[in-house]
């Protein structure tokens, strides 16, 4: 029971081999390109959520913040759909592994700051002093905020494996219980298996609204330095 | 209720108009100050002696002649006592 727990988070492999970067790049396919002007009714559906999100996600951001709107686009949609994935039984979410999601976080954030320092050296320069501060505080806020912006990539990366791998591991743990209720008592067994069923409920909340709020913070970031 | 503050409002004179925590270019020679205080005292904790002043007296009377000329009498001492001893 203990190995079976964690097994579903080892990177997968076929014969031997390493399929974790087709299972990464899957999600890409299920999203089809529009062709025509006017298209069928999948894509239509797609293309009016793309633009419903990326409205409200870019309405904060000037001209310069716009040019990242393929990028935050393609992360929640690549998060999104990684997610949902994740939730079919026996497979593979490659979100779980905090190395996939350093991986997004750290480029994603450096980018945003150096950015900002890049184009408003001053601005992103004094933003690390609240304005007002008393002097005695001055150095101590300083090597705070400093600390803050540093923690901010491991925050975005652990937050999105915590919320994935513990809905997860919850997932695992209810159905297992349920399984082993079975034979000892059936009304006990049903009641697990409703707190399954909106467990599952949540997780799929959860996956989308982790994709949401890892694109919205990388937004953030963004806009506090364009 | 106030809006958001300008740097035009504010009017410093002295030290207080580079180093203040309300104008831009304040806020950010206070930060680079910071991070240079930060880096001096590294640099001085990197580059200061390591040796207290005793073991730098010991050290200096280790590598001295009369410290080598004692050493080597002691060790002939020590031979002489030894070959008194097996005998």
């Amino acid at each position: 029971m203990n190995e079976n727990l964690f097994a579903s988070f080892a990177a997968p492999s076929m014969m031997g081999l390493p399929i974790v970067v087709l299972i990464v790049m899957f999600p890409s396919i299920l999203f089809p390109t529009p062709s025509r002007l006017i298209n069928n009714r999948l894509i239509s559906i797609q293309q009016w959520l793309i633009q419903l999100t990326s409205k409200q996600m870019l309405a904060i951001h000037n001209q310069k913040g716009r040019t990242w709107a393929l990028m935050l686009m393609s992360l929640i949609l690549f998060i999104g759909s990684t997610n949902l994935l994740g939730l079919l039984p026996h497979s593979f979410t490659p979100t779980t592994q905090l190395s996939m999601n350093l991986g997004m976080a750290i480029p994603l954030w450096a980018g945003t700051v150096i950015t900002g320092l890049r184009y408003k050296t001053k601005a992103s320069l004094a933003h690390f002093l609240p304005q007002g501060t008393p002097l005695p505080l001055i150095p101590m806020l300083v090597v705070i905020e400093t600390i803050s912006l540093f923690i901010q990539p491991m925050a975005l990366a652990v937050r999105l494996t915590a919320n994935i791998t513990a809905g997860h591991l919850l997932i695992h743990l209810i159905g297992g219980a349920t399984l082993a209720l079975i034979n000892i008592s059936a009304t006990t067994a049903f009641i697990t298996f409703i707190i399954l069923i909106l467990l599952t409920i949540l997780e799929f909340a959860v996956a989308l609204i982790q994709a949401y709020v890892f694109t919205l913070l990388v937004s953030l970031y963004l806009h506090d330095n364009t | 209720m106030a809006g958001p503050e300008t740097d035009a409002q504010f009017h410093f004179t002295g030290i207080k108009k580079y180093f203040n925590s309300y104008i831009l270019t304040g806020r950010m020679n206070c930060v680079l100050a910071t991070y240079g205080g930060i880096a001096l005292m590294i640099l001085y904790f990197k580059l200061r002696s390591k040796k207290t002043p005793a073991m730098k007296a010991t050290l200096t009377w280790t590598s001295s002649v009369k410290f080598r000329c004692l050493e080597k009498l002691m060790s002939t001492h020590h031979a002489i006592l030894n070959l008194y001893n097996k005998l």
